[in-house]
């Protein structure tokens, strides 16, 4: 799998809502009952009761999935994920919710098609990396679910855009 | 390759280091999955994080060292690379209910305990759908009456089935054809390796008074139901997976040690190798 895009991108601002753990521990299946699931079904929850509640909102239509590793990732399968909407900037924010800032990156895009979303695509993008001038650059990714995304049930018509920050490998290595 | 295979790559991974310092991301490896993927596939496939399941099997055989050995308990803690003999202590009791020196102690300890290695056929056995995610079901008082023995192998059971069948024939008591249930009961506890079925048919109380059959009255109960698929053989796999995966995964307490087997009215489909029986395990808050 190569990237569809390659780009710069500044510093994002996100306001949502956030897990650790190791996400599975409840449900391992696609389905909405693991805790990635869980915390979708939470903010969508809140949107719904709390309509407007959230200011200066950049684009209504595209969610973030953000996927944070932390040092327990690799021993123990813990991670952050973290589910929100961008904002312009950051002004009275519901006390609910938590805000997330992504630091200014290049990203490698990588266009998830049907049942690609399904697949180990973490493996396939490391795969292109170590064989391309990139190497990953953060210890972050995030998934943007827009319009295109058409729900879980319906993977087949589905795309997914997943963002890696990257850099270009140095050289003298 | 099949997800079970991958993920049981990385199960064998974990047995040979589970007295080296290893990661979650380097069982990974071994299933040669992504991190995050791994993540996902060993939940789906075992039914508990794969970092539970290193903890576990370490407890279980570090309790295992604690019995057979002479090491001293910080040895053993530091053996499977518990950081000092306190966590090793907290986990230990989080798991087994008591503490290691006690478990020391023990003047008759179990055979089995804990979390035993899981092997290739009892992985794809709870992984052929998802008939192992039990229904909550009340039953009320059941009168049966059948024969018991001491189980050592499937055949035993089998041929008990038999032998109930041509007791019952006699009695003339298979027409109208009874509801059939089996109970397997374990004489104390799961972990002592001894179990006792129990081949049994629904019967009205004025009929009990045949010598040749045994009488047991279940009460009302509550039970989590669940839906074994396979032969006789795997049924062990389905008593495994209650007992050291779900039991503990769901918080619930077993009220009672034994299972029962419900089998409708024909005995036959018990024995059939690709048989759905439902087993009722009794359950408390």
């Amino acid at each position: 799998m190569k990237p569809t895009k390659i780009f710069d991108s500044k510093e994002i601002l996100l306001v949502g809502l956030s897990f650790f753990g190791d996400p599975f521990s409840t449900n391992a299946g696609w389905t909405e009952e693991n805790e990635i699931g869980r915390l979708w079904n939470r903010w969508c929850k809140f949107l719904g009761e709390n309509p407007g509640c959230i200011q200066h909102i950049k684009n209504d239509r595209q969610s973030y999935e953000v996927h944070v590793e932390h040092e327990e990732t690799a021993s123990k399968g813990h991670r952050e994920v973290f589910v929100g909407i961008e904002v312009e900037k950051l002004e009275n924010v519901p006390v609910d919710l938590l805000v997330k800032i992504l630091p200014a990156a290049t990203y490698a895009v990588f266009t998830l098609k049907g049942k690609e979303i399904f697949s180990d695509w973490p493996k396939i993008i490391g795969e292109w990396m170590s064989s391309s001038e990139y190497e990953s650059a953060s210890h972050f990714g995030f998934e943007l679910y827009d319009e295109r995304f058409k729900g879980l049930d319906k993977i087949d018509d589905s795309v997914l855009d997943v963002y890696i920050p990257i850099k270009k490998k140095s050289t003298n290595s | 390759m099949s997800h079970v295979k991958s993920i049981f790559r990385a199960v064998e991974f974990i047995e040979q280091n589970l007295k080296e310092e290893i990661a979650v991301a380097d069982m990974a490896d071994a299933a040669y999955y992504s991190l995050f993927h791994f993540c996902r596939m060993f939940n789906k496939v075992v039914q508990q994080t794969p970092y539970d399941y290193l903890i576990k099997r370490r407890l279980t055989e570090s309790a295992r060292d604690l019995l057979e050995t002479n090491k001293k308990i910080i040895e053993i803690a530091f053996d499977y690379q518990f950081n000092n003999p306190e966590t090793f202590s907290r986990a230990f009791k989080r798991f087994f209910g008591i503490q290691p020196n006690q478990w020391k102690k023990q003047s008759n300890p179990k055979q089995n305990f804990g979390l035993p290695q899981l092997s290739y056929d009892y992985l794809n056995h709870i992984n052929k759908g998802d008939f192992l995610k039990p229904v909550f079901e009340k039953k009320s008082r059941v009168q049966l009456a059948g024969l018991m023995t001491v189980v050592n192998n499937e055949k035993d059971i089998s041929e008990l089935w038999q032998l109930l069948e041509s007791v019952l024939e006699r009695y003339d008591m298979l027409e109208p054809a009874p509801n059939f249930y089996g109970i397997l009961s374990y004489s104390t506890e799961w972990g002592n390796g001894v179990r006792y079925y129990f081949a049994a048919a629904e019967i009205e109380l004025s009929k009990i008074e045949k010598t040749s059959l045994v009488f047991k009255s279940v009460p009302e109960m509550t039970y989590a139901r669940f839906i074994h698929k396979g032969t006789r053989k795997e049924r062990k796999w389905t008593s495994d997976f209650i007992h050291h995966t779900w039991l503990q995964k769901s918080g619930s307490n077993l009220s009672l040690p034994f299972e029962i087997e419900f089998l409708g009215k024909n005995i036959a489909s018990n024995l059939k190798p690709d048989s759905e029986i439902a087993v009722y395990v009794p359950v408390g808050e």
